[in-house]
């Protein structure tokens, strides 16, 4: 992209945020003070948008379900379950009824909330975007809306039902298929998922090519034919996983036309797609524009740092101390790897930037940061170190109950902003971006050839890892990150490469997932000694449960195998 | 570029001017209650405006340990689970609005743990209605309803300093916000039209 239409973009986001901003104040202000008495309703035509401006705002309404996907139970769901991420119990920080700690060890029941939190992310979103197609048509049927005006619309709207579907499936298998929401049935039953998985790729494959294929600020933040594209791809890499056919020439093709077409540049910088004035990189696909007044609710800050840490940055607010990386994952990167980034040390803080907050921590005037509050047995002693760097000690202690409050590595990826609101921070957050197309291609190629010295493959493969190290790959074979002392594994080094770009951007559970390797939960869980906690394996919990009060709410719901 | 321009303020537009007229019972209410200089400060369970950042974190770690509360399913907030109070299990989440290290507002969203599209019955106006039926049975009967252009109705009571309202956000959740109309964070036309 041209330098002077990133300009353009950045000039023009104002607007994306404005128009955010106008849904917020639409959703919040309370300043209407029409008295008639009038019982809520359901939809009907009498309360549709009845002007334009009316319509566009609507519109913008699909879009707010995606403010979950980078803080909320999808990066739940996505990251806290895997072996990329972990919330241990400190003391008692952190305990929830212990809800934690089942994420960690796949423990969880069909009576966790986050699991309603998944259903509720997913279904909310099909609904909005159902709920508005029916809108449309219907404006259009009564000649109060331009029918070219309303196709755009819908197409946009069948994309976003699509990203939807694909979470849903991901999640839980087989889930009703509603994509009418005047006729939905009262209580429909579970569709299989490789049924759903059908219905959605056709829907997608009509929907996206109608979409514009602009990409400026008019597209940013939205379903753009980019974004389409890029869903549908993630759609065809799973395709095994959702219907036991592969679809891997299909994905290879829907990355290709990403990568040639859409004019999308790798970042000389990986950081720069995670900095806090991120918003328009070359990269970026599809992002949610978060921002501390038009669009809270990012808010890793407060979920990574340690209580210590508001001094560290200049916070406005206390962060909680709860989020971090486990051991395995963060040796799976190289030392010279500039994505690992520096530790601090007893003599100065960490220069370099890294995904990862790791060692000892200082203030923003260079003193050390302390915890006052530190556990007395905890080596590190007051001094904040976060992981016991140069210690010698494990990491992260144990799970819980009694996890040290400074032990774990730190997530680091995104851009602390000096002075910023830890609980709703400025960076866009990255749905779709070209590294990780570049990844997917990747791995279309390899699952093709099955062959670990593929050319293609590699090429790809270290045209991302390049930007971050010199030395590069020459197989993609290898053990994987959370036994790397281990056997060698197909496709192995391929695994570690995505999960050391993509860490935290929602795409671990999927990887685990397509490597078969989710399960394996034993080989990264963490040592665990409060009472009553169990370590769950098996198959079945490559899939979630489906809420038991979702299910008592309509009988025709099927819980998955080993949840009733 | 152009047509998100124009929707942007034609958007700021209809949100000025097809906004609700002030409605006198409203601002009657309101200029009543503010004027008794009665206060009304207590929340749920046992948190209150006024209460300090310090206050409110040892209060909730308190019930955290007693298992009363949890950390909100969108790690933003506090989640409490009510599985008697409405006619459906549903679940709260809460987090405050602090003013110079003070409550003076709390935000509120609740929704039906068994929520689906096709779950009319637990649709976000139901429990709305439900959640001032709750209301009524502990802040008192006087809630009146106002509607807005975009988001449906709101149902809003005014109790000396203590406004509470009420509203649907989307298909899925309801919010009741509770505002202390004396700690300045008020900024909408009511409580200018009491100046």
């Amino acid at each position: 992209m041209k330098t002077t239409d990133r300009n353009k973009m950045r000039k023009s986001l104002f607007l994306v945020k404005a128009i955010v901003l106008v849904m917020l104040a639409a959703a919040f202000n309370q300043s209407c003070t029409n008295l008639d008495e009038e019982l809520y309703g359901e939809v009907t035509p009498d309360n549709f948008f009845n002007t334009e401006e009316e319509i566009l705002a609507a519109l913008g309404a699909a879009y707010t379900q995606f403010g979950n996907w980078g803080s909320g139970d999808p990066w739940n769901l996505n990251c806290v379950s895997t072996d990329e991420m972990v919330v241990p119990t400190r003391g008692q920080d952190w305990d929830d009824g212990g809800d934690w700690r089942r994420w960690h060890l796949h423990a969880w029941t069909r009576e966790d909330g986050g699991m309603n939190g998944g259903w509720n992310f997913g279904f909310g979103g099909v609904n909005t975007a159902n709920r508005l197609i029916y809108q449309f048509e219907v404006l259009v049927d009564e000649g109060s809306m331009d029918p070219d005006v309303a196709a755009a619309f819908i197409a946009e709207l069948r994309a976003i039902r699509g990203f939807f579907y694909w979470q849903l499936i991901d999640w839980f298998g087989n889930v009703p298929l509603v994509t009418d929401f005047a006729n939905a049935e009262a209580q429909p039953a579970t569709v299989p998922r490789a049924d759903v998985y059908a219905w959605v790729v056709a829907d997608l494959e009509e929907a996206v090519p109608l979409l514009p294929k602009e990409v400026d600020g008019t597209t940013y933040g939205r379903m753009n034919y980019w974004a389409g594209k890029t869903l549908l791809a993630n759609l065809y890499l799973n395709a095994e996983v959702y219907t036991g056919v592969p679809a891997y020439a299909a994905a290879e093709a829907a990355c290709t036309d990403v990568i040639d077409n859409g004019g999308f540049n790798l970042t000389g910088n990986y950081f720069d797609n995670f900095s806090a004035g991120n918003t328009g990189t070359s990269e970026m696909i599809f992002a949610i524009p978060y921002d501390q007044v038009y669009y809270g609710g990012f808010n890793v800050t407060a979920r990574t740092l340690h209580y210590s840490s508001q001094y560290t940055y200049n916070l406005t607010a206390q962060p909680w101390n709860g989020f971090c990386t486990l051991e395995e994952f963060y040796n799976s990167y190289d030392d010279t790897d500039l994505r690992k980034g520096d530790v601090g040390t007893v003599d100065g803080p960490a220069i370099k930037r890294g995904n990862f907050i790791a060692g000892y921590q200082y203030n923003v005037d260079g003193t050390p940061a302390n915890d006052d509050g530190a556990d007395s047995n905890d080596p590190d002693g007051i001094h904040l170190n976060f992981g016991s760097m140069g210690s010698g000690e494990p990491q992260i202690n144990e799970l819980g109950p009694q996890a040290y409050r400074q032990a774990g590595i730190r997530i680091g990826k995104w851009e602390f902003e000096l002075g910023g609101d830890p609980g709703a921070m400025n960076n866009d957050y990255a749905v779709f971006r070209l590294g990780d197309v570049i990844l997917m291609k990747a791995e279309a190629l390899w699952r093709q050839s099955n062959n670990p010295t593929d050319a293609a493959a590699l090429l790809l493969v270290n045209d991302v890892r390049s930007r971050a190290i010199n030395t590069l790959l020459t197989t993609l074979d290898g053990p994987v990150s959370f036994d790397m002392a281990g056997p060698s594994v197909a496709g192995g080094e391929l695994f570690n490469e995505i999960g050391r770009e993509m860490f935290a951007e929602n795409h671990r559970r999927r990887q685990l997932v397509r490597w078969g390797l989710f399960d394996a939960v034993a080989s990264w869980a963490l040592p665990y000694n409060n009472p009553g906690d169990v370590l769950v394996e098996g198959e079945h919990t490559v899939l979630f449960p489906i809420h038991r009060d979702k299910i008592d709410a309509n009988p025709n719901l099927v819980q998955n195998p080993g949840y009733n | 570029m152009k047509w998100m321009k124009w929707m942007v303020l034609a958007s700021f537009a209809a949100l000025i001017v097809g906004g609700c007229t002030p409605g006198k019972t409203y601002e009657r209410r309101l200029k009543r209650e503010l004027a008794s200089g009665i206060r009304y400060d207590s929340l749920f369970m046992g948190l209150s405006f006024g209460m300090t950042q310090k206050e409110f974190y040892e209060h909730c770690w308190d019930m955290n340990k007693d298992s009363i509360i949890k950390q909100g399913s969108a790690n933003m907030s506090v989640q409490y689970d009510l599985n008697e109070e409405l006619e459906h299990p549903a679940t709260m989440n809460f987090y405050p609005k602090f003013d110079s290290g003070k409550i003076v507002e709390m935000p509120v969203r609740f929704i039906y743990n068994g929520w689906a599209p096709w779950t009319k019955e637990l649709s976000a106006s139901n429990l709305a209605l439900d959640v001032k039926n709750w209301y009524e049975d502990i802040y008192g009967k006087g809630f009146i309803t106002v509607t807005h252009p975009m988001n449906g109705d709101a149902y809003t009571k005014i109790d000396g300093n203590r406004r509470i309202t009420i509203y649907v956000e989307n298909d899925l959740y309801v919010w009741a916000r509770f505002t202390d109309m004396l700690a300045g964070l008020e900024k909408d036309s009511l409580s200018a039209n009491q100046n």
